[in-house]
């Protein structure tokens, strides 16, 4: 696909294209925002108020990166914000300053499907949920972490490895469920 | 030493995670696409709805104040001066009867010699007889006369010495001894007249006076009525500041409580239970417009004008209620909505009272702003003028949410239930800057709208509004 045409005529007002780029990022995007909250609703949403930024803001594209990191970049910041506004999450967004503490070595096979993966992340509290979703998945450092969400760096290194911790937790019994399933089918 | 984590199983989440893709309901994308055609279309109208009465009005203002630049044929006003460069004039207003009936003046000499220093400033010293163009009449001179015509003049006739001294002279011979005695050295001050629309009417007394007393008086016997012109003045008028919606013009603006999340929750409501309220902040206001300026005295100056005045308040909310509220709230047949659920959720969305969110109300009201200007003190660098006045308004559009004390609940309101017409009252207080080639007026000014916004409405909602008010009118200011 052409982006640099497809902003162009959206930067037009070409509704078509507008359409056009909302189908081709929509989908992926929607998976952005379902990692980072507690329902496909407000997934949604964030969805919605990421794609209205997105065209809100479009002339600021300089075409210097990707327009799907430009887009994912923007669908992040409208979930945290969202996180943020919201009562329902803000209560378990207060990060209790914890020590930093270190993980074991455990490196197990995800051998369940990406749904299976995000729903275990989403079962999360949203505080680990968002800092493993930011530095896990988007490649946040704990520093740029700390300033978007408003902790110390050090918050957001013990509140990641607790989040690896359980995570990992869950997947092996999952796993070891699932196994369980497999040797015990006929 | 231990790792932190394993880099290999982020790796492997990450490449799950990135395969992860859903397909969104069309009504997301139904309302992504009503956003952003909401804001491309608020804007294009507003920005025609503001500029073509303006350009209306500027332009029906132009032509009104070129048609009236020029002097009625009855009130012909005469700025005569004599042969030498340098020379006194002799402002007379002398009706157009006048000349049928003006005697010859005999002892009327060609000329009159008048000191240099009666005249410092020669730009006035030059000035001809300003006969109105529009009547495009030469006037005759007055029979027995000694046939010199006072022709009309015009810009050209001012730029040229030649035709300058002729018709210095022709006006020597025919303006009365009155007028060379007046034209001495002894009036100095008329050598820095202004134009003659500004004529002063301080000297216009002792010109009736010295006129009925010399010897030939004929022009004196007839009424001189004389009065200073003040015209309009056309400028560009704004301002900014916060505005705010009050209960009445004292008290905190209105904040709603409810316990309809405790009807919703049983479970929460204890003794300690306190209902959550939802505050009223103020935000940003502007505006723009056009002013025309009259003055009526030297006080005391008549300001009308129209402007797009953009309000705003920051309303906190709860959440947003996309379900069908109608069977709790009962706010669909209160308010007789006849539309689906379905199209109610989507269109009118529902906010429960609360501060998890907060909802910027945005009112946009044309208005026709007409007030009086005191100038309080008589300095000429910095004058200071106190205004009040009244504007009526009209609301074009907004996008607000109104607060159902019945049901308990926010709701965006159709634009019928506001009162779209209000009048506000208005004061300022503002310092006239000395700004070159321009009068600039500045300082603060403060408006309160007398009407409430809202009819079916048990406390008042009177927006409030303080800011800067600047005015600003091209040229130099008309003395």
């Amino acid at each position: 696909m052409d982006y640099h045409q497809l902003v162009k005529d959206c930067l037009r007002g070409d509704a078509a294209a507008q359409r056009r780029l909302y189908e081709h990022f929509s989908g992926t995007m929607l998976g952005v925002c379902y990692r980072y909250t507690k329902s496909m609703v407000d997934a949604e949403d964030v969805l919605q108020e990421g794609f209205i930024m997105v065209f809100k803001n479009l002339h600021q594209f300089s075409f210097s990166g990707e327009l799907g990191g430009w887009v994912r970049r923007i669908m992040v910041n409208t979930a945290i914000n969202y996180l943020k506004k919201h009562s329902r999450y803000q209560t378990e967004l207060l990060f209790t300053e914890g020590i930093l503490h270190p993980v074991s070595d455990d490196d197990p096979e995800i051998t369940l499907s990406t749904k299976e993966l995000a729903e275990l992340i989403r079962q999360l509290p949203p505080g680990y949920q968002a800092i493993f979703n930011l530095h896990a998945v988007e490649g946040y450092s704990h520093v740029e972490i700390g300033k978007i969400l408003g902790i110390n760096e050090g918050t957001s290194r013990s509140q990641y490895a607790r989040a690896r911790a359980l995570l990992i937790s869950w997947i092996k019994k999952l796993s070891a469920v699932t196994k369980n399933e497999t040797y015990a089918r006929p | 030493m231990k790792r932190m984590h394993d880099p290999k199983f982020e790796k492997e989440v990450q490449k799950k995670l990135e395969e992860l893709s859903f397909s969104p309901s069309e009504a997301v994308w139904t309302r992504v696409q009503q956003a952003v055609n909401e804001k491309r279309r608020r804007r294009t109208p507003l920005f025609w709805f503001f500029l073509l009465p303006s350009l209306g009005l500027a332009g029906a203002g132009m032509i009104y104040f070129s048609k009236h630049k020029t002097i009625p044929p009855a009130q012909v006003v005469r700025k005569a001066s004599v042969s030498t460069p340098a020379t006194a004039l002799a402002p007379v207003s002398v009706p157009a009867s006048a000349p049928a009936s003006m005697p010859a003046p005999a002892s009327a000499p060609a000329s009159v010699s008048a000191p240099p220093s009666s005249t410092p400033d020669n730009k006035t010293a030059t000035a001809l007889v300003q006969i109105p163009s529009a009547t495009g009449t030469a006037i005759q001179a007055a029979p027995g006369h000694r046939g010199h015509a006072i022709h009309r003049s015009g810009p050209e006739e001012q730029t040229s010495p030649d035709i300058k001294q002729d018709r210095t002279q022709d006006i020597a011979s025919s303006v009365p001894a009155a007028h060379q005695d007046m034209a001495s050295s002894e009036e100095p001050s008329y050598a820095g007249l202004p134009g003659l629309r500004s004529f002063d009417h301080q000297f216009a007394a002792p010109t009736a006076s010295r006129l009925a007393s010399s010897p030939s008086a004929s022009y004196a016997k007839t009424p001189i009525n004389i009065k200073p012109k003040y015209s309009w003045e056309m400028g560009f008028t704004g301002g900014a500041g916060l505005s705010t919606l009050n209960s009445s013009l004292f008290e905190q603006p209105a904040v709603a409580a409810s316990n309809v999340q405790a009807l919703m929750a049983p479970t929460v409501v204890n003794a300690a239970y306190k209902a959550p309220t939802s505050g009223v902040q103020p935000d940003i206001s502007y505006w723009a417009g056009i002013v025309a300026q009259r003055p009526l005295s030297k006080a005391f100056t008549l300001s009308l004008g129209l402007d797009l005045h953009y309000y705003s308040t920051r309303q906190q909310i709860g959440e947003a209620v996309y379900n069908d509220p109608a069977p709790l709230y009962q706010a669909s047949t209160y308010f007789n909505y006849q539309q689906s659920s379905t199209a109610r959720s989507s269109i009118y969305p529902y906010y429960s009272v609360g501060n998890a969110d907060v909802f910027v109300n945005r009112y946009y009201f044309l208005e026709l702003p007409a007030s009086i200007l005191w100038k309080v003190n008589h300095s000429r660098n910095l004058p200071l003028f106190w205004e009040n006045g009244l504007s009526l308004t009209y609301l074009v559009s907004t996008s607000s949410i109104y607060y159902n004390a019945k049901s308990g609940v926010f709701y965006k309101a159709q634009e019928s239930m506001a009162n779209k017409t209000q009048l506000n009252l208005s004061t300022a207080l503002l310092v006239g800057l000395p700004v070159r080639n321009m009068r600039l007026q500045a300082g603060p000014q403060i408006q309160y709208g007398l009407t409430s916004l809202q009819h079916q409405s048990s406390i008042g909602q009177h927006l409030l509004y303080g800011g800067i008010r600047i005015v600003l009118i091209p040229g130099k200011p008309k003395k």
